[in-house]
């Protein structure tokens, strides 16, 4: 065969020479292209899935790895925490620089139906990284992991949000539904077996469609109205009672001052009274004559005119009739 | 110097080797399957990953995807106007995660991924809407019996209640009993498609090499003018809500005022019976001290009171007629007999004057 291909070429040139210089050259190439295509490096929060002849070979951890050329095939996995915001399905890159712009793209999209079949808003994150590279690489189109974890991260909030009244969404089961979704949603993305891990679902808002926000803002006013009627209600006879209550005392301690007054006196006149009396026993006659002469001095003294009359003289009507006048 | 040239030329060979092997070999991997055609005819299919031969020029290689294939979940999926049982409109986003399992099966019916994805659409579509129609919307919507817990008041009690029936096409649910629920309807859906995929229409050649991983439905909600008619009826209730707040808070604060006045009144009545009670008291006290004291003072006390009455009774303005009858006259008369003893003086007599 050598001969052959010497033949064919410049008589001047030793084949044998030109076979080794080919040999080295090629050689070299090979080396070369080992070299160049054979090192990669995984960066610190990625994993390589290493295929052999296709088959899986090994996971290679971050740092400088080698791989043989052509007959090897590395798989680069990001195995970073990466956050997806429901429901519109963004990822945390596209997010970036612009946050609000795509909460008002379709308002429309972000309704879910409720168990009494209204419908709430509802967002949430949802926290996930790659737990089996492996798994991840092999079995998924890494470029629509998203969508996937996407539909089924919604499939089960509407699930559930479905199982709940809009009132309990809007006020107090929040906690209940966001662990039954990160519960379920962890469950079916299990089931395929993707390698993809949930770390956590943050029940972000949840609020009543802007059409029925006014109405519900209302209740809320009507439930602050109906509290501030009761504290009216609670001043007002917070004032009214101490007022009821003085007044009573006022009553007793009056009727009780003139009980002590009313006893006093009696007891004073009494006393007097029986004072006198000892006194008069002593002596009734003479003090009963003195008492009356005495009184009548001060009654006649102190009074108006006086008309003396016998005692004999048959009627004083007439006289008394001209006094008159 | 002669190892060196060896080990040169086996590189050499090895890297000859390396460039030529693609002419005459493939490499299926973890992530594929492969199916040789020789002349268009399937002649072998390879669905485990490794190294495999092929004739150059004669047999053609199609390396098709073993990974999951995912369908769906976008608005412009959406299955419009879907009637449930109970005839309401409603409108849902489906979405499948399909993948290949026979490579020659797959290559002969449906040829490409595209195609393929095609015809999972379809089949989900129409296994959705023959079975949707099947439900009621509450077993759609819900998945269990749990019992709602809605705002905690009586709309019976309402005016609004004639409001509220306008809706009444709209809705009435969380009262009929789950039977179903939504992952149940979605299994069978599954199980529907799954059936569909695999049975054919030509029986010869059933199988057509994909397998449904999953299906789900990520969106579920009324046609716009059915939704537009809930959020009346929400509205109308939030209004009913609204109200019977406010009439409850007047109500509680009459209730309060009312109940605080009636105390306000036992209470100062209270006070007034004791008042009455004390006074009542002394009273009696007294008069029992005064009937004591008088019945061993009778007479005594009759004489004394009487005397402090006539001096109490008379003043500048009394006239007094007084007759030489008087006891007191005895000496004007002349004679002076006895003064008056034991009995009163009756013989006094008095008028008052102006």
């Amino acid at each position: 065969m050598n001969q052959k291909f010497g033949k064919d070429l410049d008589p001047n040139l030793d084949p044998q020479k030109v076979l080794a210089g080919l040999a080295t050259v090629i050689a070299v190439a090979t080396l070369l292209y080992f070299a160049w295509s054979g090192f990669y490096t995984v960066r610190e929060y990625e994993r390589a899935v290493l295929l052999r002849w296709g088959k899986y070979y090994t996971t290679a951890e971050p740092g400088l790895n080698f791989k043989l050329p052509w007959i090897d095939e590395r798989i680069l996995v990001d195995c970073s925490e990466r956050t997806l915001r429901l429901p519109w399905g963004t990822s945390e890159v596209a997010q970036r620089g612009s946050p609000l712009s795509v909460e008002r793209e379709n308002p429309d999209e972000m309704l879910i139906l409720t168990g009494d079949l209204y419908a709430a808003v509802v967002e949430w994150n949802v926290i996930w990284r790659v737990a089996e590279p492996k798994d991840y690489a092999l079995r998924l189109n890494q470029e629509e992991a998203e969508s996937i974890i996407n539909a089924v991260a919604r499939s089960t909030m509407h699930r559930i949000v479905g199982d709940y009244a809009a009132d309990e969404i809007l006020t107090g089961k929040r906690e209940e539904i966001a662990l039954a979704a990160l519960t379920e949603l962890k469950a079916n993305l299990e089931a395929l077996q993707s390698g993809i891990m949930i770390v956590d679902l943050q029940l972000q808002r949840a609020i009543p469609p802007d059409r029925v926000k006014p109405a519900f803002d209302e209740v809320n006013a009507s439930i602050q109205q109906r509290d501030k009627l009761i504290n009216e209600a609670r001043r007002e006879r917070n004032q009214m009672l101490p007022l009821a209550l003085a007044s009573q005392d006022k009553s007793i301690r009056e009727a009780e001052g003139y009980a002590s007054r009313r006893k006093a006196e009696a007891e004073g006149e009494i006393a007097a009274l029986l004072s006198k009396y000892q006194a008069y026993q002593k002596a009734p006659e003479l003090t009963r004559r003195r008492l009356y002469l005495e009184t009548m001095e001060r009654v006649l003294g102190n009074s108006g005119p006086k008309v003396i009359l016998d005692g004999s003289m048959p009627s004083p009507l007439p006289l008394l009739q001209l006094e008159k006048e | 110097m002669i190892w060196l040239q060896r080990s040169l030329q086996a590189l050499a060979v090895a890297g000859l080797l390396l460039l030529l092997t693609p002419f005459f070999t493939f490499v299926v991997d973890e992530r594929e399957m492969a199916v040789v055609l020789r002349f268009g005819r399937p002649v072998r299919s390879m669905t485990a990953p490794g190294l495999y031969w092929c004739t150059p020029g004669i047999e053609q290689v199609r390396i098709l995807p073993a990974t999951v294939q995912f369908w769906g979940d976008q608005n412009d999926f959406l299955i419009p106007d879907l009637p449930t049982k109970d005839d309401k409109k409603i409108e849902l986003i489906p979405w499948a995660i399909w993948k290949i399992n026979d490579p020659v099966a797959f290559v002969q019916r449906l040829r490409t991924v595209d195609d393929a994805e095609q015809r999972v659409a379809q089949f989900v579509r129409s296994a959705i809407r023959d079975s949707i129609t099947q439900y009621e919307l509450a077993e759609l919507v819900r998945s269990s019996n749990r019992e709602l817990q809605t705002a905690k008041f009586d709309i019976e009690s309402e005016e609004v209640t004639a409001d509220i029936a306008n809706f009444q096409d709209s809705i009435e649910s969380g009262k009929s009993e789950i039977k179903m629920g939504r992952q149940k309807i979605l299994d069978k859906i599954k199980q529907d498609i799954q059936r569909r995929l695999l049975a054919a229409a030509d029986s010869e050649n059933a199988a057509r090499g994909i397998e449904l991983v999953s299906v789900g439905v990520s969106k579920i909600d009324f046609v716009a003018s059915v939704r537009e008619k809930t959020f009346d009826r929400w509205i109308a209730e939030r209004g009913a809500l609204s109200a019977l707040n406010i009439n409850e808070g007047e109500r509680l604060r009459q209730e309060i005022i009312n109940q605080t006045k009636a105390e306000v009144e036992k209470i100062e009545g209270e006070g007034k019976r004791k008042s009455s009670e004390i006074r009542g008291k002394v009273d009696a006290e007294v008069i029992e001290m005064y009937a004591s004291a008088i019945q061993n003072t009778a007479e005594f006390y009759d004489f004394v009171r009487t005397l402090e009455l006539y001096e109490k009774s008379f003043d500048k303005n009394s006239r007094l007629y007084l007759s030489t009858d008087s006891p007191l006259f005895e000496l004007l008369k002349g004679e002076p007999k006895a003064l008056p003893a034991a009995n009163s003086p009756q013989s006094l007599q008095s008028t008052k004057a102006n």
